[in-house]
């Protein structure tokens, strides 16, 4: 089992009471292909937040390759971030002062170390049509360009769960194709990919069919 | 890590130019300071060093103060008789004395300098002061007509010299004082006596006076121990016809002058100082604002907490070391004219602002830059470190 979910409960509190997540429980294992659909604004970003360890539940427990995340101290859930997690972010969101190369490098290097592995930097810009642009900077790219960017740096470190909001987002019908098929061969490798969507196109290519809804995770 | 930071100070230019720039104001105005701060203090130290003579005996009611037959080479024609060097000598705590006749030369052909200057008799035999300061000597005995230049004449020695159209060699040159020494010729005082008395340009000796028993001061070299301001004091109470003058007082007196200046400038340099700090406290506070979805990309993607400090530290120094370096050496190029004109004014020795202190004060200047960029990012970078990266993420601006 990659990733359990069991009873996560999240609660904000913004002047009212919003409980985006409610009692929810989700298994990811190797190979699984989750595809997670749901309106704008029904808790789908949060779900992955949680999921990521980057947004702390309220109740219920996250279990990532074994380990149960409440156990695990700050710099050691960094730490699963850098190698277990890959993410996909609903925005653009790069580091502004390095070439889109040096985005991925950097990614690479913070999952894997200084040394010791030969960089895929280049593989991946070339899987998603930007080895053409991988000395620009972040904001001499198109949208398309920085969300398949995003992409290569959630997979370049091969991790065992990818996270991805929405992540054929701005990009062309070819292009959300070729994104949606190399999360899928990620999974044929063995990781798990968790994917939110607004669009239902992509619940043919799921191993697992989900809806979210007034924060209730509904199998589909 | 050093990867980033450099491609953040070099590809976000215009938020590293402000920041540097301040830097480099700050720590620009600081070497300054500093340099003049230093220059005028260790000068006064330095001439009071080398100004050998404990007190100085003047004639009563001469219009002569201690700054001006110290600091200056206005030419001072003052005279008493020479009776009174031996009532000196048997008061308590003197250990030497030494007597000098002022006169002048005069502006206009007269002599090879070109402009009215002090000109000194003093008499080798007893002279305790020019014997500690020369520098080039031609003799062994100061012949009639040889004489020694000020340490500002370079050059002269072995040459022949006017003075008071009478032709003299030039047998020695003494190192600076900063003093009025600097500007002054010196010969033997019976000379001196002679040729001022035989000048038709000068008309300074006293009507019916014995030009041979004049003399202008008496130099006093005290015992060890013995305080010139209390000597000065006690004179006051003895039956000799005549004023003392403590040399230390007069440096004294300058030193208080220029502390109260160095204090007022000091003041304005902390101000600056307090600005300056304050606009890098909000450069790195924007910095960090900025950034904060950058931030929070970083901490999701598994950079840890104190990396996240590091870097912001880290830019922050990068940054000072850079202001701090150009800062300090646009202050040490401009430190020079500015201390050629302070040295100058107050007449202070040339070799007290050496290579070695520009070094310093350039060293300094940059570790200043790096003290404050680092206080000023401290907090910044901390808060940034603790962001919880879901909310820099969702918060920090969209890029």
């Amino acid at each position: 089992m990659i990733c359990e979910l069991k009873k996560i409960e999240k609660k904000y509190n913004k002047g009212e009471e919003v409980i985006p997540l409610r009692d929810i429980n989700l298994e990811a294992q190797s190979g699984d292909f989750i595809v997670i659909e749901g309106p704008s604004g029904t808790g789908k970003s949060t779900l992955l937040y949680v999921i990521g360890s980057l947004l702390k539940s309220d109740a219920g427990d996250l279990i990532i390759n074994g380990r149960n995340t409440a156990e695990l101290s700050e710099a050691e859930l960094t730490d699963m971030r850098a190698r277990e997690i890959g993410f996909v972010f609903q925005d653009s969101n790069m580091i502004q002062a390095l070439t889109l190369k040096e985005n991925l490098e950097f990614a690479e290097r913070t999952g894997k170390g200084r040394k010791g592995y030969e960089s895929k930097a280049e593989e991946y810009l070339r899987k998603l049509g930007l080895d053409d642009r991988a000395d620009y900077l972040p904001y001499q790219l198109s949208g398309g360009q920085k969300r398949r960017a995003m992409v290569a740096r959630a997979l370049i470190n091969s991790p065992k769960l990818i996270l991805a909001d929405e992540p054929t987002n701005d990009l062309d019908e070819k292009w959300a194709q070729k994104v949606i098929d190399l999360l899928k061969d990620e999974c044929r490798k063995g990781a798990a990919v968790i994917m939110v969507t607004h669009n239902d196109k992509w619940l043919d290519d799921a191993t697992k069919k989900y809806s979210l809804s007034d924060g209730i995770l509904k199998s589909i | 890590m050093i990867h980033l930071i450099w491609n953040n100070i070099a590809r976000r230019k215009n938020q590293s130019i402000l920041t540097i720039a301040i830097t480099a104001l700050t720590v620009f105005t600081f070497v300054l300071i500093f340099g003049v701060f230093v220059t005028t203090r260790q000068g006064l130290n330095k001439s009071s060093e080398r100004l050998g003579a404990d007190a100085i005996i003047v004639p009563t009611g001469a219009d002569i103060d201690g700054y001006s037959l110290l600091f200056t080479s206005n030419p001072e024609s003052v005279y008493m008789d020479i009776g009174i060097m031996d009532e000196v000598k048997k008061l308590d705590g003197v250990a030497e004395v030494s007597p000098q006749f002022f006169s002048q030369t005069v502006d206009g052909g007269c002599c090879d300098f070109g402009t009215s200057m002090r000109l000194v008799g003093f008499d080798p035999e007893s002279d305790f002061i020019l014997k500690a300061l020369m520098n080039k000597r031609e003799y062994d005995k100061l012949g009639e007509n040889d004489i020694v230049l000020g340490g500002n004449f370079t050059d002269y020695v072995g040459k022949e010299s006017r003075v008071l159209n009478k032709l003299f060699h030039v047998a020695g040159e003494l190192y600076p004082t900063g003093t009025g020494m600097d500007d002054t010729v010196f010969m033997r005082i019976d000379r001196a006596r002679t040729i001022t008395e035989e000048s038709e340009n000068l008309d300074v000796i006293p009507e019916g006076s014995d030009s041979s028993r004049l003399i202008s001061a008496i130099m006093v070299k005290l015992d060890e121990g013995v305080e010139p301001a209390v000597f000065a004091n006690d004179f006051l109470f003895t039956d000799i016809d005549a004023e003392c003058i403590a040399t230390s007082d007069t440096v004294a007196s300058l030193q208080e002058q220029l502390s109260n200046t160095s204090a007022v400038m000091f003041a304005v340099w902390i101000a600056l100082l307090a600005v300056a700090v304050l606009s890098l406290v909000g450069r790195f506070s924007a910095l960090a604002k900025d950034r904060k979805k950058e931030t929070g990309l970083m901490r999701a993607i598994g950079v840890q907490k104190k990396t996240v400090f590091g870097l912001i530290l880290g830019e922050a120094c990068t940054m000072a070391l850079i202001g701090g370096a150009i800062g300090s050496i646009a202050a040490c190029l401009v430190l020079n004219p500015v201390m050629s004109h302070i040295q100058e004014t107050f007449k202070l020795p040339p070799s007290v602002w050496s290579p070695e202190m520009t070094v310093l004060a350039g060293v300094l200047g940059v570790v200043l830059a790096v003290v404050i960029c680092f206080a000023a990012a401290l907090r910044p970078a901390a808060e940034s470190a603790s962001l919880e990266p879901q909310a820099a993420i969702t918060q920090g601006e969209v890029n």
